[in-house]
């Protein structure tokens, strides 16, 4: 279990540094890599896909002197992640989230594009526990070979989008999520993810 | 200097092995035990190859095992025995999809059973389990040895400041809180905490036992230690444990899960059976070897326990030790002499 996550864990960036295509110039579709932290010091990674299915635009001028656009974002997202628990378990979870985004550009600027965007929904997550003995109703022990246990989970997120300009990793992302699992020991009970990334394979449209 | 990213990942890939492999005199083992749709990790640490391992049941309802792994005591301990610091049903890092009524003491008996049976299937039949229940730990421990012949699976059972009768509890912290409380009033400490605490004890119901006042009694009795601890009647806690607890419980548990989880658990128990349990009527069924180690200034279990506690347990092998400077947590502000003891009391019946 250990040896498959370090080649996670290398793997991942190793690819992404590898890419030679340009980035997609379509904004719709973005995609981004987060280091996350879960709870005080868990550490983990996640993957994250967005699809921006409806956008409103509205100008604004601010003192007759620069034009800045108001874009109002609705999109879905995607998550796939994990983060390992030194002493307990090693969780893999996906979340789907509607989200709403506040989009913030200035004309003829767009590196200093800055997004807020907030969501809500879904998600399941899986934890591993890595040395599981069961103990029947006649107490036969068994060493499983792999013992794990499902949570129903929903995510409340924030996070926050800046542009980079000509650059391969489009823009970064801090964002903050608490997540609930249900059903966890007959109760509902939250976790706190921080996560930091940047967003890839898209080009702000100028 | 192209290479220093191959360095990195050499380094965390060698930190990353470098401690999997345990050798058995210094055990560093995380086990989980799964029954009936709860998974129950086992922190197991100390020297393994004594063949003694000490099995830590844990306070509150609602605490953790690792809380446990602090200060001095458990350096003299995982010297010379394997410790099990165990996470308990619905606590810690202790995972599960269950309903609320499968939320009680006989369940967690039965954990207990599961967990000595695991610990005997890994570490082989030769083993020596001593059984030690702090607090709350002190009432599944009980429960536990004073079930079927469920007492067999141990050499031994250390209680420490152990809630094995809750309404004895109840009575003896106002009688507690009454009798320190005009002392310190008397020796002129804390006169404003002290008179303020009387007032509030003097109207708890003694006859209808109810959740609001024996949470006010529970809650009081941390502060109430505090200030004796302050006036020199409680040895003051070491350094060391306070920050092994904090790296323990803070650093390493995730704690919003585990508090979501230990305060479900501790309002279960609490609303459903704990305020009227009591096991004293079956203590005399213990028959393994019994070592009772108390607090004298403990209000949240007062030493009155201690001697019932003595008087009911059925084995002719039993002795009773009170520390004079200490209250609820001896093992923490009399480390040296609870270690001793604890040791004295394995080597003796191992």
């Amino acid at each position: 279990m250990r040896l498959l996550l370090l080649l996670f864990c290398l793997y991942t960036p190793f690819c992404f540094g590898q890419t030679k295509e340009a980035p997609s110039t379509n904004p719709k579709i973005q995609w981004a890599a987060t280091y996350l932290h879960n709870g005080t010091v868990n550490p983990g990674f996640q993957l994250n896909g967005t699809w921006i299915f409806k956008e409103n635009i509205k100008d604004k001028k601010k003192a007759g002197l620069i034009n800045r656009q108001q874009k109002r974002q609705f999109a879905l997202e995607g998550r796939l992640g994990f983060y390992w628990d030194p002493l307990s378990h090693i969780s893999l979870f996906n979340q789907y989230l509607f989200s709403y985004r506040w989009v913030f550009e200035k004309e003829g600027s767009p590196e200093k594009t800055w997004t807020l965007a907030a969501g809500i929904g879904p998600g399941y997550q899986r934890n591993f526990y890595e040395e599981t003995y069961e103990v029947d109703a006649n107490n036969q022990v068994k060493k499983l070979k792999s013992a794990s246990r499902g949570f129903v989970s929903s995510t409340l997120d924030v996070h926050f989008i800046r542009a980079r300009k000509n650059k391969r990793f489009s823009a970064w992302i801090l964002g903050f999520n608490n997540t609930f699992l249900y059903h966890y020991n007959a109760t509902i009970a939250p976790i706190n993810n921080f996560y930091f990334g940047f967003r890839f394979n898209f080009k702000p449209k100028t | 200097m192209k290479n220093w990213k191959y360095l990195v990942i050499l380094f965390f890939a060698a930190s990353f092995f470098s401690c999997q492999k345990n050798d058995l005199s210094n055990l560093k083992d995380v086990l989980h035990v799964r029954r009936n749709n709860a998974d129950m990790p086992a922190y197991i640490y100390g020297n393994g190859a004594s063949k003694v391992f000490l099995v830590i049941l844990h306070g509150g309802p609602g605490g953790s095992g690792l809380e446990y792994r602090v200060g001095e005591y458990k350096d003299d301990l995982e010297e010379r025995y394997a410790v099990v610091y165990w996470d308990q049903r619905g606590q810690g890092m202790a995972q599960g999809n269950y309903e609320r009524n499968d939320i009680t003491i006989a369940e967690l008996v039965e954990d207990v059973e599961a967990l000595a049976l695991t610990l005997r299937h890994k570490y082989g039949d030769d083993i020596d389990l001593f059984l030690l229940g702090h607090s709350w730990g002190g009432t599944l421990g009980s429960a536990f040895l004073t079930t079927d012949d469920y007492q067999n699976h141990f050499q031994g059972w250390i209680e420490v400041d152990g809630a094995h009768d809750f309404p004895e509890v109840y009575r003896q912290a106002v009688k507690t809180y009454q009798s320190i409380g005009s002392e310190q009033i008397g020796l002129g400490n804390d006169l404003s905490y002290w008179e303020e605490v009387l007032k509030r004890v003097a109207e708890v119901d003694t006859i209808n036992r109810n959740l609001e006042d024996f949470s006010y009694l529970n809650i009081t009795a941390r502060s109430a230690e505090e200030k004796l601890t302050l006036s020199g009647a409680i040895n003051a806690n070491d350094l060391s444990a306070i920050s092994n607890s904090l790296i323990n419980t803070t650093f390493i548990n995730s704690k919003s899960l585990a508090n979501a989880s230990g305060t479900m658990t501790n309002q279960t128990l609490f609303r459903n059976e704990l305020l009227d349990y009591s096991a004293t009527p079956l203590l005399n069924r213990i028959s393994i070897p019994s070592l009772i180690l108390w607090g004298a200034n403990d209000i949240v279990v007062p030493v009155a326990l201690a001697q019932q506690a003595f008087d009911s347990i059925g084995s002719f092998e039993k002795e009773l030790v009170i520390y004079p400077a200490s209250g609820h947590s001896p093992m923490i502000t009399d480390a040296a002499k609870f270690s001793q003891d604890v040791i004295r009391f394995i080597e003796k019946y191992k």
